[in-house]
């Protein structure tokens, strides 16, 4: 169990919580970690196989109905209780704690093989240049680079180790100049030049030939798609792996904003920019299979691998070695695949990070270092071996389809019916947000996003008992995808038993730092101190129309 | 590219980079407003919620 209130005393006071410099830097930040690879390399594809066109339909619907609520739910508990995912569980509720642990290794798991891409697409950088995978970029990948042609083994791949240890460089550098000087200044670079190297990229692949047949395939929409539920549960996906939702990102970005931020707005605001980036990159990479087509005088659905890792380092390496000046495209394309990386992975390791950082009381740089070091460890001892490629797509399928998704489902239902706090989150949303947040959010929280992901998650369960997970052998899909899944829950709770060395539970004096002066407020000066959530803003069974003006409480 | 296709572009960027724009107005827009509750005789003397940063209470 962990340490008792008696406790308390023995325990440090937590430093003064860092802030990003103001709502943009959030914003920037926010938008950094939801565009990441998924936008490039699985939206086209997943749009593609799933009517078109027509996808916009079922994505637009999951968007509104689950990405945006939940990305406010998220909002809302960070910034409310202030905290690390693994401090916030414990401030809503000490026996939910370990969803907090949850969260944070789930993201500790997917920065251990995210930085494993981004190498790859770093060393690809440089490939571009001379096109060094030749005529088969395939055979390139598998037996020359990754060395994947043995069958299951954990020989050491010393090509991906550089790259590798670069991309721990940068990272555990940015993370150590804090949430201001390092992750702010790292996203206000990176993410204007990904957008400049992206558009550049989509200019020219819409000047290719044959980029108008490929923009018929993508946009061409197929309604009988509509009917088959497999196409929504698609886009639910989509939405919800792209947003970087219920994994302790936004909860613990959004608990660096100052008291008076616009949730609601900013939030809109992401989840429109990280759409936005994945049309655009459904038309780059469908203008760019496009021209693949006509050089080979076929048509886009005979194109194998259009997501993923087929897409990036095979298809496109074949499209960049038929396209005159393919160098150009090729360092636009993998640059931006290590920007969009590099801003997701940066928000992955933050949530690791800060969840350290409060529970064992160390210093920011101390954390950092630690955490990056396993991380990196980590990565190079599994991921850039000869059995790398086929670990990478094993962990990531089932953390994403079996863990975030419980995690997600467990964090509506315990804050809607075992704790009831949602009306209380809905209060704070609409204090402290430009667009008013009624009942529906309620609703979406409380009703359909966990029964649409309770959906999801029993039909990909099934499928993967039933069947395993592509041609992987049983025990490898039972030790590394189930197994990983196994981690987490243990893990959740033993790091749970850990005593806290910083005084998670008591009110701290630093908590109304932000509250800036006293000028002209609608309440006393006291109710703007941060209030510890065993003593609500405004009692959960107010009768009052919760987005009622009130006048005193 | 065929008709349909001229509309779902269309309708894709109109929505999602629409959507976009406007909120990204909306937030621009609610920014600029003063950080400070109205004051006056029709200003409520204390209570309720945080101040909206953003003139909603």
């Amino acid at each position: 169990m962990s340490a008792s209130p008696s406790a308390a005393t023995s325990r440090a006071q937590p430093a003064p919580r860092e802030q990003w410099s103001g709502q943009l830097g959030f914003l920037l930040a926010a938008i950094g970690s939801a565009i990441g690879l998924g936008n490039i390399w699985r939206f086209p594809g997943v749009a593609y196989n799933n009517g078109g066109g027509a996808f916009l339909i079922p994505y637009l619907v999951a968007l509104l109905t689950a990405g945006i609520p939940i990305l406010f739910l998220d909002y809302a508990l960070g910034h409310r209780y202030r905290g690390s995912a693994p401090a916030v569980f414990r401030r809503l509720h000490r026996s939910i704690e370990p969803l907090g642990w949850f969260q944070t290794l789930i993201a500790f798991v997917i920065s251990v093989y995210y930085a494993v891409i981004i190498a790859w697409a770093m060393s690809y950088v440089w490939f571009s240049t001379t096109r060094a995978w030749g005529a088969d970029p395939t055979a390139f990948l598998i037996k020359d680079y990754l060395h994947v042609d043995s069958g299951i083994g954990f020989d050491f791949v010393p090509g991906v180790l550089g790259p590798l240890i670069v991309v721990w460089i940068i990272v555990l550098a940015i993370l150590a100049g804090g949430v201001k000087s390092g992750l702010e200044k790292a996203n206000r670079v990176f993410l204007p030049m990904l957008v400049i190297l992206f558009v550049g990229l989509v200019v020219r692949a819409l000047t290719l030939p044959g980029a108008v047949a490929g923009l018929n395939a993508f946009f061409t929409p197929d309604f009988a798609a509509l009917g088959n539920p497999g196409v929504w549960i698609a886009a639910y996906s989509q939405i919800f792996f792209s947003l970087s939702i219920a994994f302790g990102i936004m909860l613990t970005y959004s608990s660096y904003l100052p008291r008076r931020a616009n949730l609601g707005g900013t939030g809109l605001v992401a989840a429109f920019a990280n759409s936005s980036f994945e049309i655009l990159a459904g038309i780059g990479v469908f203008a760019t299979l496009g021209f693949m087509a006509a050089q080979q005088h076929t048509t886009i659905n005979e194109i194998e691998g259009i997501t993923g890792v087929g897409l990036s380092f095979m298809t496109f390496p074949a499209i960049i070695s038929m396209m005159p000046g393919g160098e150009v495209f090729g360092v636009l394309f993998f640059t931006s695949l290590v920007l969009a990386g590099l801003t997701s992975l940066i928000s992955l390791l933050q949530v690791v990070s800060a969840a350290f950082q409060e529970k064992f009381g160390l210093s920011r740089v101390a954390t950092t270092f630690t955490v990056g070091t396993v991380c990196a460890v980590l990565s190079i001892v599994f991921f850039s071996t000869t059995t790398g490629l086929g670990l990478l797509d094993t962990v990531d399928k089932y953390t994403n389809e079996i863990g975030v998704v419980t995690s997600a489902i467990v964090m509506c239902i315990v804050v809607t019916y075992v704790l009831k706090r949602l009306p209380a989150l809905q209060r704070h949303l609409n204090g402290v947000s430009s667009i008013p947040i009624g009942t529906w959010w309620r609703v979406l929280v409380g009703a359909l996003v966990p029964a649409f992901l309770l959906i999801m998650l029993v039909s990909s369960s099934l499928t993967l008992i039933r069947d395993g997970y592509d041609d992987y052998p049983r025990w490898f899909t039972n030790a590394f995808g189930w197994g990983t899944i196994a981690a987490f829950i243990v893990g959740a709770f033993l790091f749970t038993l850990i005593p806290w060395r910083t005084d998670v539970d008591a009110r701290s004096d630093h908590d109304d730092e932000d509250e800036g002066p006293p000028v002209h407020t609608l309440r006393p000066p006291e109710r703007l101190i941060y209030e510890h959530p065993t003593e609500p803003l405004l009692a959960d069974d107010d009768p009052r129309p919760l987005d009622a003006p009130r006048e005193d409480s | 590219m065929t008709p349909i296709a001229i509309l779902f572009l269309v309708l894709s960027i109109g929505l999602v980079w629409g959507g976009l724009a406007v909120s990204t107005y909306a937030l621009i827009r609610t920014s600029e407003e003063p950080d400070t509750a109205p004051t006056g005789p029709s200003a409520p003397a204390h209570g309720g919620p945080p101040p909206a940063p953003h003139g909603r209470t």
